[in-house]
């Protein structure tokens, strides 16, 4: 297993805004937060599955928000990553329509001082259907729209991942994928609209 | 292509920055007067942000898959390596304890313990209407071994239990050459009466230890071992063998 190095908050923060994710940023939130917080989600009604679901969730959230600057750190990196998990963690309960009577009488007393992130968990549900299209776009035209736009692989570097014959298809492919997605998202525009909230977390 | 694709394409090399600055003004242009186009733009870059998203996702599930990987390989091998030092420790014990077993047995294997702890004194047994005053027993069982030899070289025609009795005094006065003579006369194969010599090949082994010839004692004390027929097979045992065989390489094969 490689070492993961330890982050103070000021750095973390300062890594996950560069351009590039680091793998080694992401295991140091695991590493440290993932206990205390799957916790949380395993004592109250959440599985094991749940726990790394939610905890996953957290992360990506919380990264894009730093990435956005809508992390002001107001809060520790702690405390931050257990508001926002409480808050997901709550809203997945609601919406499986199980939330029980113990756990509304939690959150009305839960710490005032606590940060209200439900903002930035608002938008979630719209997310993951989003998340779910780029799932049906099958795994060649996943594999090109993340290399292209999230990695920002050149297409000569691209090209062996998909095994196409020439850089020429493989834009006309890239095109397709794009244009297959934009379809999706133009033929539900409420879902569309929702979508551009949470990734804009309201503002 | 159509117009329509073309027009999604040069939306695309816009939104990619692919474009020269004349075409991404014509593009703009374009842009300020079509609603519909304002609106597909719109959704292409909230695709792309979506691509974006889920880029980020995948990045994340990636390393704690990773993780998880890891830490399964980890306890693997937590299985794995308590067992195998178990595994080793007890191995290790053992060489242990059969390093100071075999020390011990080199060190303390000597003829005169050998001979101490497995010598057993002959027993004369006088056969049915045979006479009870026969010198040589007699003087045998008082343990008087001078007179024994005395007696057999008196004797004008020794048997063979007289020749034993003899072989018997001679090794108890440490007179092993004598001993080894007559007892070697008893086990001769040319010898056609061949009592007594069982007996004769058990002392003789015990002499050749008394007189440190332990290689000659080990030939012997084996073909007793070997022979389930022989008298005294039952006192030749696996423990006796295997102290004659270092006793054998202690004294270099004498």
């Amino acid at each position: 297993m490689s070492k993961v190095i330890g982050y103070s908050d000021e750095e973390l923060i300062k890594t996950l805004k560069k351009d590039r994710v680091s793998d080694l940023a992401i295991k140091h939130l695991y590493k440290n937060y993932y206990g205390g917080l799957s916790s949380y989600v395993r004592n109250n009604q959440g599985s094991e599955q749940d726990a790394e679901d939610i905890f996953q969730e957290v992360i990506v959230n919380f990264i894009d928000v730093v990435k956005r600057d809508k992390f002001k750190g107001e809060s520790s990196i702690k405390t931050f990553l257990y508001s926002l998990c409480r808050f997901t963690w709550l809203n997945e309960l609601k919406r499986r329509n199980r939330v029980l009577h113990r756990e509304e009488k939690y959150e009305a007393a839960r710490d005032l001082e606590e940060t209200d992130v439900s903002y930035l968990v608002a938008g979630r549900e719209s997310k993951n259907i989003v998340m779910t299209m780029i799932d049906k776009l099958g795994d060649v035209c996943r594999k090109i729209l993340v290399a292209f736009y999230y990695e920002d692989l050149p297409m000569k570097d691209i090209l062996p991942l998909v095994e196409f014959q020439n850089e020429q298809v493989l834009r006309n492919k890239k095109y397709k994928c794009l244009k297959s997605l934009e379809q999706m998202l133009d033929s539900n525009p409420e879902l569309a609209r929702q979508f551009k909230n949470a990734l804009t977390y309201g503002s | 292509m159509d117009r329509n694709e073309e027009i999604t394409e040069k939306l695309i090399q816009y939104l990619d920055g692919e474009l020269s600055d004349n075409e991404r003004k014509a593009v703009e242009e374009l842009l300020s007067a079509d609603e519909a186009m304002q609106k597909e733009l719109h959704n292409l870059q909230l695709a792309q942000e979506a691509v974006r998203a889920y880029g980020l996702k995948s990045q994340v599930a990636s390393v704690r898959k990773q993780m998880l990987q890891a830490e399964a390989e980890a306890v693997s091998k937590s299985k794995v390596y308590p067992f195998a030092l178990h595994l080793m420790k007890y191995a290790a014990i053992l060489m242990f304890a059969l390093l100071s077993v075999t020390i011990f047995m080199y060190a303390s294997t000597s003829s005169a313990r050998l001979y101490k702890e497995n010598y057993q004194p002959y027993k004369v047994s006088v056969a049915r209407g045979e006479n009870p005053n026969n010198a040589i027993v007699n003087d045998f069982n008082t343990a008087n071994y001078s007179q024994v030899i005395a007696d057999f070289k008196a004797t004008s025609s020794p048997n063979n239990r007289d020749y034993l009795l003899a072989a018997q005094a001679y090794q108890q006065t440490h007179k092993y050459g004598d001993a080894i003579t007559l007892y070697n006369r008893l086990i001769n194969p040319g010898n056609p009466d061949n009592s007594f010599r069982d007996d004769a090949e058990y002392y003789l082994g015990f002499t050749y230890l008394e007189n440190h010839q332990s290689a000659k004692a080990k030939s012997i004390f084996e073909k007793i071992y070997t022979n389930p027929d022989h008298l005294y097979h039952d006192k030749v045992t696996f423990w006796m063998m295997l102290r004659l065989k270092i006793l054998a390489i202690k004294d270099h094969g004498k």
